[in-house]
């Protein structure tokens, strides 16, 4: 039970876990097929059980009608028998007197249904018979079935299933088809009361008149067995003597009366029964289930069209629900989509009215989310710029205490001029380290604060280095961000130059190549190891460095946040040889607050 | 239109289509179940009480079947070029189908025959001469026939007897199949056999007045004659026996003039010609060659049903 159930959940998961469109496509026809299977069940089962109750009931009045036709045809030749028994033979002592007149009688008049009347003795002698009554030599009375009936069973009348009448001699071939009509009868000789045999050969004409127009329908027959089985009337009786048809008459004789279904020779068929009163006949109506209910002949088509109705339901149902589906499908893409990347994906808003609100309200959110996350970039970004502006803006207290104790060094020294060119040089480094709180700058302006920072390193450690700026005259006035070539410069002097001997040159290269501006800081210092001089670029956090790629780090960062991921440092190094650090920015020029390109600076 | 729909619309569109050409085959069907078929019957000769015989099972399929009969007899008894002029003139009246008895394989008959069968259908009964050019045959083994009245003759033979085979004057080649059979099987066996020519209307005088002869026939009608003729000799008639039926025949055992008959049954084979000629018109499948049985009747078994049923067509 555990598992059927877990197995329902299992198919009902894997059902509702196919696309929106199989789903509807299959429920829908499943519903209408199952719709139209039980409305044309019940409609078949209706109509059938209706059909099936008229053709009983017309059936059961045939049978009848026939019944009571039959019955009056058996009574009449019965009455034949009682007249001839009970008003001749009787009646007649045939010892003194034929009763042929009064059989000449009763067979003119019934002349028509009678073949002959005879009376035979118990011996099997003709004592009377009409219209003929020399006996063929050859024949032996006693031992025909009509004869020997009527002796064994005294109080009855006998009636015999349809033979040749063989007993009388006849010059002209006729050979008549009869059923015969017997009794046993007592004949009066004198005194003497002896047995002997009535015989009626009924004309089979009779019983064939009153069954041929009967109809049952377009195929459908009546006709009749005795007990046996053995066929008394068939509209067919020619063919099935000649063999060339056969009848489940032999089944039939053991139906009771009523309505029965049979399946003869691969046909279903609709029979009904009815006994004959006193003979124990019965009279077997058949029709054709093909015709009466013309459903089972028509099946194929009717199969075929269901088929077709089918095939056509699926066919507009999957339509449908495509038409349904797939604006659903189309959003749900859409949104698959948009879960990948959110930059810049449209909804498809269509279908239903319920599905393009659902479409629209989707498209208003992402543009929503979208605006909130550029939001989020843009903020992260300035706060980024912002900390590292204002961290590269710091004057390292170090370099402002060293130069000032320098200063006073100098002073004390008595080496006048000198001092006023450091105090010179800190001057002009702060002012364009303030630069008014602007973070873009001149190239001239950065060059002047690399030269000035520069010339105080160079007082505070002579004959350790010397320095080139060269720059190219029209990138002067293009743009730069402020402070990126110092701590290039700072990182050179202290690890560059730090074991050179008086022979130390920092050079400062600034040049443009189409739209981008290259300033290249080289010295001659120790250089460094490629992966060390990779490491330089990399976050801080991963560096494994004393903290001289800070500065880098920063620079590099910086410019990619202003210019973009394509621009920044590149380090170019050769250990014992020195250090080359480009710098590349785009080629722009500069522009001052009030949107004027500064051409004088 | 995506793939799957142009699948599915030219499926549904398929199946319309199988529909619809089942539903005109059925009714070419219905059409086919109901047309009534010009069917022309031409037999080799004069009527007889055989020919009635066959004429009521060609009367029953009429009945049942939807049929236009022309029952064609001849003026004169095997004459080859009436039966000839009579096929064509029913060709050309627009039967759509032949049955025929052949008198022989004449030329002029052959020729009208293979004529016949090029254009309508034609079914031979009784003899297997157009075998294979004709759409049908139906017939009872003449030879198998011919060699059960042999030993059946053989059988009932006594010390001393001989044969006397008796033949029409222009015996069909039915005939002459049944009598090259049964000759053989008689003179294997050492028989003394003759034969005699039977004329149409035959006189007492060309029968042997011998009762040790026996006399065979080898068609109803000869058959039939034979016994007509013989009978007044009563006990000094000569033996007969024969292949034939229907009710004088079964008339002539019942007296004893007839010793017995090999019969097959006429009703059946003019059932069956008809059936034939129909289940071809209407495009069904019917076998070329169809050998009906047959039965020996003594004057003992004449009234066994199975008897009576052969020899007396059941007339309502």
């Amino acid at each position: 039970m555990v598992k059927l159930r877990k197995q329902k959940k299992k198919a009902s998961h894997e059902f509702f876990g196919k696309s929106f469109q199989f789903v509807l496509s299959l429920s829908f026809s499943s519903i209408a097929v199952i719709g139209m299977l039980v409305v044309g069940t019940a409609l078949y089962v209706t109509f059938y059980r209706s059909t099936m109750d008229t053709v009983a009931t017309e059936h059961r009045q045939i049978l009848e009608q026939v019944n009571w036709n039959l019955d009056n045809y058996l009574r009449n030749m019965m009455k034949i028998s009682d007249t001839m028994f009970f008003r001749v033979i009787k009646n007649t002592n045939l010892a003194e007197k034929s009763v042929i007149p009064e059989m000449s009688l009763l067979y003119e008049a019934n002349r028509d249904r009678l073949v002959s009347l005879a009376v035979f003795s118990e011996e099997g002698e003709v004592i009377s018979a009409i219209p003929l009554s020399s006996l063929k030599p050859t024949v032996d009375v006693t031992q025909q079935g009509w004869f020997t009936s009527a002796r064994s069973q005294i109080e009855n009348l006998h009636f015999s299933t349809p033979h040749i009448q063989n007993l009388f001699d006849n010059t002209d071939y006729r050979y008549n088809w009869v059923v015969s009509l017997s009794r046993r009868v007592e004949l009066t000789y004198g005194g003497n009361v002896k047995y002997g045999v009535l015989l009626v050969d009924m004309n089979f004409s009779g019983i064939e008149q009153i069954c041929r127009r009967v109809n049952l329908g377009d195929t459908g027959y009546v006709y009749i067995v005795d007990n046996d089985g053995e066929i008394i009337y068939h509209p067919m009786q020619r063919l099935i003597y000649a063999n060339l048809l056969s009848e489940n008459n032999i089944t039939a004789a053991s139906y009771k009366d009523g309505n029965h279904t049979e399946t003869f020779e691969g046909k279903d068929r609709f029979v009904t029964v009815k006994t004959v009163g006193y003979t124990g006949w019965k009279i077997i109506g058949v029709s054709y289930m093909s015709e009466v209910t013309p459903y089972s002949e028509i099946s194929f088509f009717a199969a075929l069209l269901l088929l077709f109705a089918i095939s056509l339901m699926i066919f507009v149902n999957y339509f449908v629900s495509s038409r349904i589906a797939n604006p659903i499908m189309i959003l749900e893409r859409s949104v698959r989509d948009v879960d990948r990347a959110y930059a810049n994906i449209n909804i498809d808003v269509g279908g239903s009215y319920e599905v393009r609100n659902l479409g629209q309200a989707i498209n208003a959110m992402l543009t929503q989310i979208r605006m909130l996350m550029d939001e989020v970039v843009a903020e992260h970004e300035l706060k980024r710029k912002s900390e590292l502006d204002a961290l590269q803006s710091q004057i390292n207290p170090h370099f402002l205490y060293n130069a000032l104790d320098s200063i006073v060094w100098i002073i004390e020294n008595g080496e006048y001029n000198k001092a006023v060119l450091m105090v010179t040089a800190l001057s002009r480094l702060f002012r364009i380290s303030i630069s008014k709180g602007r973070n873009i700058i001149t190239v001239r302006d950065e060059l002047e604060h690399a030269r000035n920072y520069l010339t105080i390193q160079g007082i505070r450690f002579p004959n350790r280095f010397r320095f080139e700026i060269n720059a190219e005259p029209e990138i002067l006035d293009m743009a730069t961000i402020k402070l990126i070539v110092q701590p290039i410069i700072e990182n050179a002097i202290d690890h560059g130059m730090d074991h050179v001997d008086e022979d130390g040159v920092i050079k400062i290269d600034a040049f443009s190549q189409g739209d981008d501006l290259y300033i290249e800081i080289s010295d001659n210092g120790a250089g460094m190891p490629e992966d060390v001089a990779a490491e330089l670029l990399k976050a801080p956090a991963r560096t494994k460095s004393s903290g001289s790629g800070i500065g880098l780090f920063n620079v590099q960062e910086r410019i990619q946040l202003y210019f973009g991921r394509q621009y920044g440092l590149t380090i170019q190094s050769v250990p014992d040889e020195g250090t080359k650090i480009i710098i590349h920015l785009a080629k722009m020029p500069y522009v001052d607050e009030s949107g004027q390109e500064d051409g004088n600076k | 239109m995506k793939r799957q729909y142009v699948f599915a619309f030219t499926a549904v569109f398929l199946l319309l289509a199988i529909i619809i050409v089942m539903l005109i085959q059925d009714s070419k069907d219905y059409n086919r179940r109901n047309t009534v078929y010009e069917v022309a019957v031409v037999i080799r000769g004069k009527p007889n009480s055989y020919w009635d015989a066959v004429k009521q099972g060609i009367d029953q399929a009429v009945s049942n079947m939807s049929v236009d009969l022309s029952y064609i007899t001849m003026e004169n008894d095997y004459d080859a070029k009436e039966q000839a002029e009579a096929i064509r003139r029913e060709v050309d009246n627009g039967a759509q189908a032949i049955v025929i008895a052949p008198i022989g394989d004449e030329p002029e008959l052959r020729k009208a025959v293979e004529e016949a069968a090029r254009q309508v259908v034609v079914i031979e009964i009784e003899s297997r001469i157009f075998e294979g050019k004709v759409n049908s045959t139906i017939l009872a083994d003449n030879k198998a026939m011919a060699e059960a009245l042999g030993k059946a003759m053989l059988n009932r033979r006594y010390e001393g007897e001989k044969y006397v085979l008796l033949l029409p004057e222009q015996p069909p080649d039915y005939l002459l199949k049944r009598y090259a059979a049964l000759i053989q099987l008689l003179e294997n066996e050492g028989a003394q056999v003759s034969f005699v020519t039977v004329p149409a209307n035959p006189g007492l005088d060309i029968f042997p007045q011998d009762t040790t002869v026996c006399m065979a026939a080898l068609d109803s009608v000869t058959l039939q004659a034979a016994a007509e003729t013989i009978s007044v000799l009563k006990e000094d008639a000569p033996k007969l026996c024969g292949i034939g039926g229907g009710a004088a025949v079964a008339y002539y055992i019942e007296n004893g003039t007839i010793d017995f008959a090999i019969s097959e049954s006429a009703f059946n084979l003019g059932y069956l010609s008809i059936k034939s000629a129909v289940d071809i018109l209407r495009g069904q499948k019917t076998e070329k060659l169809i050998e009906m049985d047959f039965r020996t009747i003594t004057a003992q078994n004449i009234y066994e049903m199975e008897n009576q049923r052969l020899l007396f067509p059941f007339v309502k």
